[in-house]
């Protein structure tokens, strides 16, 4: 039964790639409103697989999938109006003359004429920080200029999700901090609910409300970060590492000789917890 | 910026160009360039004299050289040019009637070369050096979102869409082909050098990079259709419209045209 919030339902969902090999097994996942869901698991896992059955690029070969209470079928070709998608690699996204062009292109197939395309792009752009780019050539941009024209040209269409492909990979770190603030203003400022694929568990981990870990096409595991990530043989049989912050803090309390009492998931909490150690002893 | 042979006209050097916009010809209408471009194509195929063709290509060479453009790769990017021309005018050239310059004799063929001839050939050259100018100096000042906005307002579909999609993915495969030629110079193997010893390896490699440029498009036609892509890219950019000086020049400039080639009798 699908709860009032819920934006997407995935139903065992199953999809076979022409070449037989296997995409998603079985897949069961849901997006709620105003969340960040991250899909946590190694290359080849289903994440991707995943991300494009949301928007509609796929289809099950077996089950079901509810886009706004809409069922996915071949009746519902214009998902794309409520789930975007950001690719993975930033030059599959962008091909048009200027960064602007880019990212009207969306508004425009929306059906917006051209000025509301383009106040809306511009909107766009300046939400994610990078209207001085408008008039550049996606060409010469850098990677994390690139990324942030891609989310630009997503967010131009007013998705109610967004769903990212490995949002932060290949970016220097001032470029995936800011990437990670985008994430967090598009559900806090939007209402977007976003939905990242990453095998990068301390950028999860800092920005998820929810964790799911896919394996073999499928989920194996999900929670909220740190009800997941404190289970070792779950993350390390997954094919992933546990994060930095679990593993220091793990390393630490074994070398101490004190359980755990709480679970810091980020590197604030977990300086505040060794700090109230400290104190305490 | 790199290159794949100086010969090559450099797709990255023109369009770094294009998009610095700092020429004084950058800020005329793409729509004057343009139509300046059809008046030089007009006035290439009606004209008959080596007189109007060399001033025509000093004219365009001035106005390439005024915009801050490159001569110097321009020579080299004449290479393509002349080859393309010479191959067609070196068998048109021969027994002209004229006086005669130079004669060949070979069984069965006897071969003439008239003064008539070596003036063929040298009106072709001049011609084809001033459109091939022009096209580069109206490419080189032109941003590419204006000329990819000409395109789409003047041609019908789906001639304006496949320009359009074409452009960026053209520019991505001549990454692929330079970074490939990267790894091929840096473990000491070049086009040239390395086509007579390893011309099956580089088979495969040419192959590579038609199969990677075709995986790219499927990508990019992916992520197109997930923003609702459906067969029909409008390019929205808006073109600086024709000014009240570009209209006299243009006018100036046909009027010219017209009286030196129907008006003037010139010796050659």
């Amino acid at each position: 039964m699908a709860d009032a919030n819920e934006l997407i339902h995935v139903d065992c969902a199953s999809h076979i790639y022409p070449d037989g090999s296997l995409g998603i097994h079985g897949m069961c996942f849901r997006v709620l409103e105003k969340e960040i869901v991250a899909l946590c698991g190694p290359n080849g896992s289903g994440k991707s697989t995943l991300i494009e059955h949301l928007n509609g690029l796929l289809r099950p070969s077996s089950g079901k999938i509810t886009v706004m209470g809409k069922n996915l079928d071949l009746s519902h070709i214009d998902i794309w109006r409520d789930v975007g998608v950001v690719f993975q690699k930033s030059d599959d996204q962008l091909f048009a003359p200027t960064v602007l062009d880019d990212v009207m292109f969306g508004p425009i197939n929306k059906g917006l004429t051209i000025e509301q395309a383009r106040t809306e792009a511009i909107n766009a752009l300046k939400a994610v920080g990078a209207e001085n780019l408008s008039d550049k050539m996606p060409s010469y941009l850098s990677g994390g200029q690139k990324r942030l024209v891609c989310i630009a040209g997503v967010l131009a269409m007013k998705p109610r999700v967004i769903a990212m492909d490995e949002p932060t990979s290949d970016l220097d770190p001032l470029h995936a901090e800011m990437v990670e603030n985008i994430i967090l203003n598009l559900k806090n400022s939007h209402g977007i609910s976003v939905v990242i694929a990453t095998h990068d568990l301390d950028m999860a981990a800092r920005i998820s409300d929810r964790i799911c870990i896919v394996k073999n096409g499928s989920i194996i595991a999900e929670g909220k970060p740190s009800s997941i990530f404190y289970n070792k043989d779950l993350i390390e049989t997954s094919g992933l590492r546990q994060p930095n912050v679990v593993q220091i803090y793990e390393g630490i309390t074994k070398n101490l000789g004190i359980s755990m009492e709480n679970y810091p998931i980020t590197a604030d909490e977990l300086i505040k917890t060794i700090a109230t150690m400290i104190r305490q002893n | 910026m790199s290159e794949l042979s100086p010969h090559i006209p450099d797709l990255d050097l023109i369009t770094f160009y294009s998009e610095k916009g700092t020429s004084m010809f950058s800020r005329i209408s793409p729509w004057t360039k343009g139509l300046m471009l059809v008046l030089i194509i007009l006035f290439i195929s009606l004209d008959k004299s080596l007189i109007l063709a060399v001033c025509l290509y000093l004219v365009v060479l001035a106005l390439y050289g005024l915009s801050g453009l490159p001569i110097k790769k321009l020579l080299h990017w004449y290479m393509m040019p002349l080859i393309f021309v010479l191959s067609l005018v070196l068998i048109l050239m021969w027994n002209e009637p004229g006086k005669p310059i130079f004669s060949l004799s070979v069984p069965y063929i006897s071969l003439t070369l008239t003064d008539n001839g070596l003036l063929l050939l040298l009106t072709l050259l001049f011609k084809s050096l001033a459109s091939v100018t022009y096209s580069l100096f109206f490419l080189m000042t032109t941003r590419y979102n204006y000329f990819s906005a000409m395109i789409y307002r003047v041609f019908p579909s789906p001639i304006d869409q496949i320009f359009l999609i074409s452009y960026r993915f053209i520019f991505m495969t001549l990454k692929m082909v330079e970074s490939m030629i990267k790894a091929l110079r840096s473990r000491g193997g070049g086009i040239l050098k390395s086509t007579g010893r390893q011309s099956k390896m580089f088979a495969e490699v040419f192959a590579l990079t038609l199969i990677r440029s075709y995986d790219r498009a499927d990508r990019v036609n992916k992520a197109m259709e997930a923003r609702g892509f459906n067969g029909r890219y409008v390019a929205a950019t808006r073109i600086p419209g024709i000014g009240f000086g570009e209209y006299f020049t243009m006018l100036v400039a046909t009027t010219m045209a017209v009286y030196l080639i129907w008006f003037v009798k010139l010796p050659f």
